[in-house]
């Protein structure tokens, strides 16, 4: 459902040029929980996020269910990480002015639904996340398990194909992190859900059905 | 959406009313700045009345008290030497000068209205010289003379205020207060005469008669030269009445002088002025930018992330300068509660509800579109990044 073509990306800062990923090949099923793995700085942020269409590949092409992408112009993929794509980021990226609840909406707020059902479908979110109790208050006002919960179920609200975490559990002690790893595993195992997850940690890597190593910009087997 | 905008600016009300504050001062800096623009810029599109073209005055500045005897004689002698010189057309009296401060008022209470009024005094003819336009009734004229009234004419503007819906032909404005006054009787209505210039406000004014053969004190003589006059004219003419009556010292200026130093003098404290308000507007202006972009840079996070779950970057776009528009116009009410007691107190007489609307008006639309700009090119400059940039954005 999600295909890598001979991707490569660099970045061009002043003058140095930085080979983040190179020549990357990458097919990611229905219903799989993957993990990646591999040293700081080898490129798994930036392939999570050229997989998530936050980031366009320097060569190569991704196909989201068949279908390659030919253009990062706005219009074009927008919907697309909208509709299809959940994102969780290892610093939970909530925004502090919104309460729990318009947190989990806001993926909502960029398709054409009611408001009325957007609250349906964010309490909802909540509940398979169990912060129902904590919907109106502010993230500040929650541990770092439960925003990354949050960002869990902003993530999940629009019933997207396919998750991407990037390291979700890298601001979190352990017990936090085994929550939310628990977490992730229920929605794979109930949902169906699909999930790539980058992670530093060699148990939770195991806990999933497969695990990508990325080192110095290139896949290894 | 719109209550997402609402939310989203309620729940930063910290942040946001400090932005509302801002905008409220600067609001009320660009008002004042455009209720005295608008104002002069009124003022100046307003006719004269009359015209300055070929016009001279000689001020006789006597340096003894009026003598009834000797002095109207040697008024009449100095008129028919002037009147003698080749390029004088028409001679006239008036007594207060045309574009300079000198005035005389008077206030009466005629059927329990205060009427409170500008005068000044010229000849039969001097309307017609002066270019006046008469609106009803007639100018003075000889039949005038040995009547048992004061003829007087008045401004449309003492019509207007005073008796906006009747005829005043014929009218007495005579103080009633005192026994046996001379009747004043209104003979005429004439457009206008703005003595104090273009920048002056339209007031109510009257004339009264001076007959030019017997003017009695009289110290203001107005002449008409023809076209392409001799410039030696001034200098002959002060000669001639030196030596007519040394007593006095003279003075002649060509109304036109006198307008471009009473236009001047108007514009040089205006421009200084208007020098400071644009710095006071810059400074405005830069500030509410800098707090604006802060605002929106501070955001590049909430504007990655917002992107990341699929909003385009026209709904970025939209939601800033909606939040925008929207705290601009929290500012800008609270600026017209507190600007709206103007008017409605009367404060500054000048100061008219038209006047008001058009100033608040201009001045919205100066703020919309600061606020418009200060949204956009941050907006632009966020949404710019790719959402992964934006969410490492420090
Ligand atoms: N926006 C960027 N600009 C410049 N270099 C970048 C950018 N993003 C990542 N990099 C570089 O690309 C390499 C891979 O980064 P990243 O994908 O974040 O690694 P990881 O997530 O595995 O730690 C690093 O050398 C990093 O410095
Ligand atoms: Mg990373």
């Amino acid at each position: 459902m999600l295909k890598l073509n001979n991707i490569s990306k660099s970045f061009q800062t002043d003058r140095i040029e930085t080979i983040a990923l190179s020549n990357i090949n990458l097919h990611i099923e229905k219903g799989e929980f993957v993990s990646v793995m591999g040293p700081s700085g080898c490129g798994k942020s930036t392939l999570l996020n050229i997989m998530g269409l936050l980031d366009q590949p320097s060569e190569g092409n991704v196909a989201v269910d068949d279908k390659a992408i030919e253009s990062y112009q706005d219009k074009h993929i927008t919907g697309l990480r909208n509709e299809k794509i959940g994102f969780i980021f290892q610093s939970f990226h909530l925004i502090h002015d919104l309460r729990v609840i318009d947190n989990v909406e806001l993926p909502l707020l960029y398709r054409n639904i009611s408001a009325k059902e957007r609250k349906a479908l964010a309490a909802a979110a909540l509940e398979k996340v169990g912060l129902k109790a904590r919907t109106h208050h502010y993230p500040t006002q929650l541990s770092g398990g439960q925003q990354q919960r949050v960002a869990i179920a902003r993530a999940i609200v629009g019933k997207p194909e396919i998750l991407l975490a990037d390291e979700p559990t890298g601001n979190l002690d352990s017990h936090m992190g085994d929550e939310i790893m628990k977490l992730l595993e229920s929605l794979h195992q109930e949902e169906q859900a699909t999930i790539v997850m980058v992670t530093h940690d060699e148990e939770m890597a195991k806990r999933t059905g497969r695990t990508i190593r990325v080192f110095d910009g290139q896949l290894v087997h | 959406m719109f209550l997402h905008l609402l939310k989203m600016i309620w729940n930063r009300k910290r942040s946001n009313s400090l932005i509302i504050a801002e905008l409220a001062i600067a609001f009320i800096v660009v008002f004042a700045l455009s209720v005295l623009a608008i104002r002069n810029y009124n003022l100046y599109q307003i006719p004269l009345g009359y015209n300055y073209e070929n016009m001279w005055r000689i001020q006789i500045m006597p340096t003894r008290s009026w003598d009834e005897t000797k002095d109207e004689d040697t008024l009449l002698q100095i008129i028919g030497a002037v009147k003698q010189q080749p390029e004088v057309e028409k001679i006239h009296l008036l007594s207060n000068p045309t574009f300079r401060n000198w005035r005389g008022t008077s206030s009466v209470t005629i059927d329990g209205q205060e009427i409170y009024y500008y005068r000044n005094r010229f000849d039969d003819k001097a309307a017609e010289t002066f270019g006046m336009t008469l609106n009803d009734g007639r100018w003075f004229g000889p039949q005038d003379s040995n009547q048992n009234y004061s003829p007087v004419l008045v401004n449309q503007e003492f019509v207007d205020m005073y008796y906006p819906n009747e005829s005043v032909i014929g009218k007495n404005i005579a103080d009633p207060e005192i026994e046996d006054n001379r009747e004043m009787r209104i003979v005429g209505v004439y457009q206008a005469f703005r003595q104090f210039g273009e920048f002056s406000a339209i007031v109510p004014y009257v004339f009264t008669r001076s007959d030019i053969q017997k003017p009695g004190r009289m110290l203001g003589i107005e002449v008409k030269l023809k076209p392409n006059a001799d410039d030696s004219f001034e200098q002959r003419v002060l000669e001639i009445l030196k030596s007519l009556a040394p007593e006095n010292n003279y003075s002649i200026a060509s109304w036109e002088s006198q307008r471009d130093r009473q236009i001047r003098e108007t514009t040089i404290p205006l421009t200084i002025f208007s020098i400071i308000a644009s710095f006071l507007i810059i400074m405005v202006a830069m500030g509410l930018f800098g707090v604006l972009w802060q605002n929106v840079t501070s955001r590049t996070h909430e504007i990655g992330l917002r992107r990341a779950l699929g909003a385009t970057a026209l709904s970025i776009h939209k939601q800033i300068i909606g939040e925008l528009a929207i705290v601009t116009m929290i500012g800008v009410s609270i600026a017209f509660l507190i600007l709206v007691q103007l008017p409605m107190l009367g404060v500054f007489q000048e100061l008219d509800w038209s006047l008001f609307w058009i100033s608040l008006l201009a001045s919205l639309v100066f703020m919309l579109t600061l606020a418009g700009l200060c949204g956009y090119y941050p907006g632009k400059i966020a949404t710019n990044y790719s959402p992964s940039e934006a969410l490492h954005y420090e």
